[in-house]
């Protein structure tokens, strides 16, 4: 446990070195992976999954990238956009009427 | 003379399943009740009976899942096997 809080400072401290702002750092569990993962000389098969609420300029993603993957304890890195959720619009299925489109582009 | 209105007895559409719903390519039980437990293929759009938006959203939530590794590739994962079917799969 405290070899995965050591990796975690690192990281964050690698950031906020790039300049980027920390908003959250979630813990989603540590379970077995789905599947066996063989990174840096070794197979694993455990793995602790974390999720960190980012904000700043986009050329940091290359170099994070980099520095993580210099990292030995880190098994995978990803960089995701910020999901904005609005799903509140979702109308139903429309009929799509296909004669017409068919017609219209001919 | 008959007056121009819109259909009174008019159904609201049909939503999908998911219409509604936030689709995250966290929460992995979701994403599994389109894969098939044998191969884990992700199912088409005439067997779920999704929308287009949410058959895109899931799709590319299953394939980041997959790259992320939260979920597995080649089969379902065993805890959800015992989920309710939502697809209209025929084995």
């Amino acid at each position: 446990k405290p070899e995965t809080a050591a990796v975690l400072k690192r990281t964050v401290e690698a950031l906020m070195e790039r300049g980027a702002i920390v908003r959250n750092l979630e813990n989603l569990g540590e379970r077995s992976l789905p599947y066996k993962i063989s990174k840096h000389k070794e197979r694993h098969r455990r793995g602790g999954y974390f999720l960190i609420d980012l904000e700043g300029p986009p050329s940091i993603v290359s170099t994070m990238m980099d520095h993580l993957g210099r990292d030995i304890d880190v098994i995978r890195r990803a960089f995701i956009k910020h999901p904005v959720s609005k799903t509140e619009e979702c109308s139903g299925i429309i009929p799509v009427n296909y004669e017409d489109k068919l017609i219209a582009k001919k | 003379q008959p007056i121009q209105m819109e259909n009174p007895y008019e159904e609201p559409p049909k939503k999908c399943v998911l219409c509604g719903i936030n689709v995250d390519y966290k929460n992995v039980q979701l994403l599994s009740q389109f894969v098939s437990p044998h191969t884990g293929c992700i199912y088409g759009r005439h067997i779920t009976g999704l929308c287009d938006k949410k058959q895109k959203e899931i799709t590319k939530a299953i394939k980041r899942a997959h790259v992320f590794g939260f979920m597995p590739v080649m089969f379902k994962n065993p805890s959800f096997l015992t989920d309710p079917k939502i697809c209209n799969v025929k084995y």
